[in-house]
């Protein structure tokens, strides 16, 4: 694959992940857990659900973060890749 | 018994809400290779909202025996006496909790015999021990506190020694007696909120416990097996009644000292992920069982990450 390639696809992926963190950003399981609480329901059984929901948040939180962090380690291999094409330009 | 206390409107509006965000999630979609493991996580989760929220919210809200407790009274159920006086005041509806139901086991659960075998073998693994300060003044140490809802005893086994038993047993015709109990027990924790915490070793009240470090407190929400040496003795000093020659059991307890203590682990499901404590009130189990890595316990109660 030639570097412009390269560079596109690298840049498509980051875009790709970007938007995958955005969707879980916004989703609604990352304040369900805010419902659950003891102003909706009291006992072992809504403490047990809170505890669920809770726990999907912090994955998610976590996922959405690691996706973030990827997208952006790819956008710096995509901008490191383009600089190298230009000195490699010049030079010829 | 413990219930279940609910405000109808809100639970309705948590089972919508669980479903949009059920919904919210199943619309993300991606087979690139770098979002496989998001992917998973999603996919857990949607399971997590479908096999087990929305199942619970629905049962409540469809219960038979709810039309029966609609605003009973509420409020002799032991501690957790105030947030029940609270669904009383606001007349919530009320039903017997489905987890405090006896029968009511998780799925997949090893027996007593597996844990042990599998402890034994290394298939187990504990969870982190806690940081010790090795007696160093000033030193930061961690204790693990475990907060278990309603914890699902699996087995117990008695470890009194053939010997302890039978000072047990003469004990009662002996001037001077000697009771001791060994006990082994391991519960099933579901979904149970363990809080690490950082202290200082330093001077303080061992009723109070010492001074946590708030800032660096984190909690998770855990499942798996707590395994619990607990051990008590008693020690007496035996008074015979009447006076002369008679039945040496014929005596009564002049003087009794009893020590107690429990040492134990954790074998989580999963590795578990400590996060910072979020801020702000909310509803929480009472502490269950804390450990710190001190060969005598840090504080009454307390017990030793150890087995």
């Amino acid at each position: 694959m030639s570097t412009a390639g390269q560079i596109q696809q690298l840049r498509s992926t980051a875009a790709h992940l970007r938007s995958i963190s955005g969707s879980i950003a916004s989703s609604r399981a990352l304040t369900v857990y805010s419902l659950a609480g003891p102003e909706t329901w009291i006992g072992p059984t809504p403490q047990s659900c809170y505890d669920h929901l809770l726990s999907v948040r912090r994955q998610l939180q976590s996922n959405q973060q690691s996706l973030a962090d990827t997208a952006r380690h790819l956008d710096r291999q995509a901008m490191a890749l383009e600089a190298q094409a230009s000195i490699a330009g010049l030079v010829s | 018994m413990d219930l279940l206390a609910f405000d109808r409107a809100r639970l309705e509006f948590l089972r919508t809400s669980i479903g949009a965000a059920l919904e919210d999630l199943q619309l993300i979609r991606s087979d690139d290779a770098a979002a496989t493991e998001a992917m998973r996580s999603i996919r857990a989760a949607c399971r997590t909202l479908t096999e087990s929220c929305l199942p619970r919210v629905q049962e409540v809200l469809s219960s038979e025996v709810m039309t029966a407790y609609r605003r009973s009274a509420l409020g002799g159920t032991g501690g957790a006496t105030s947030g029940y006086s609270t669904a009383r005041d606001r007349s919530w509806e009320a039903t017997t909790d489905p987890l405090a139901e006896p029968g009511r086991t998780p799925l997949g659960c090893r027996s007593y015999a597996e844990v042990i075998a599998d402890i034994r073998s290394g298939a187990m693994i504990p969870m982190s021990t806690p940081i010790d300060a090795q007696g160093r003044a000033g030193a930061h140490y961690t204790s693990l506190t475990f907060a278990a809802g309603q914890p699902l005893v699996i087995g117990t086994e008695d470890l009194t020694s053939h010997l302890a038993k039978f000072l047990d047993f003469i004990s009662d015709g002996l001037p001077i007696g000697w009771r001791e109990h060994q006990e082994l027990t391991i519960y099933y924790l579901s979904n149970a909120r363990v809080t690490s915490a950082v202290h200082v070793l330093n001077a303080y009240d061992r009723d109070e416990g010492p001074e946590t470090l708030i800032d660096r407190t984190t909690e998770a929400t855990v499942s798996g097996y707590m395994v619990i040496h607990a051990e008590s003795g008693t020690a007496e000093l035996n008074v015979p009644i009447g006076p002369g020659i008679q039945d040496p059991t014929q005596s009564f307890v002049a003087i009794t000292a009893s020590s107690s203590g429990f040492s134990g682990m954790f074998f989580p499901d999963e590795p578990p992920d400590f996060e910072p404590v979020p801020p702000g009130d909310r509803y929480v189990n009472k502490d269950t069982w804390t450990f710190t890595r001190s060969a005598s316990p840090m504080v009454d109660g307390w017990g030793t990450w150890n087995l």
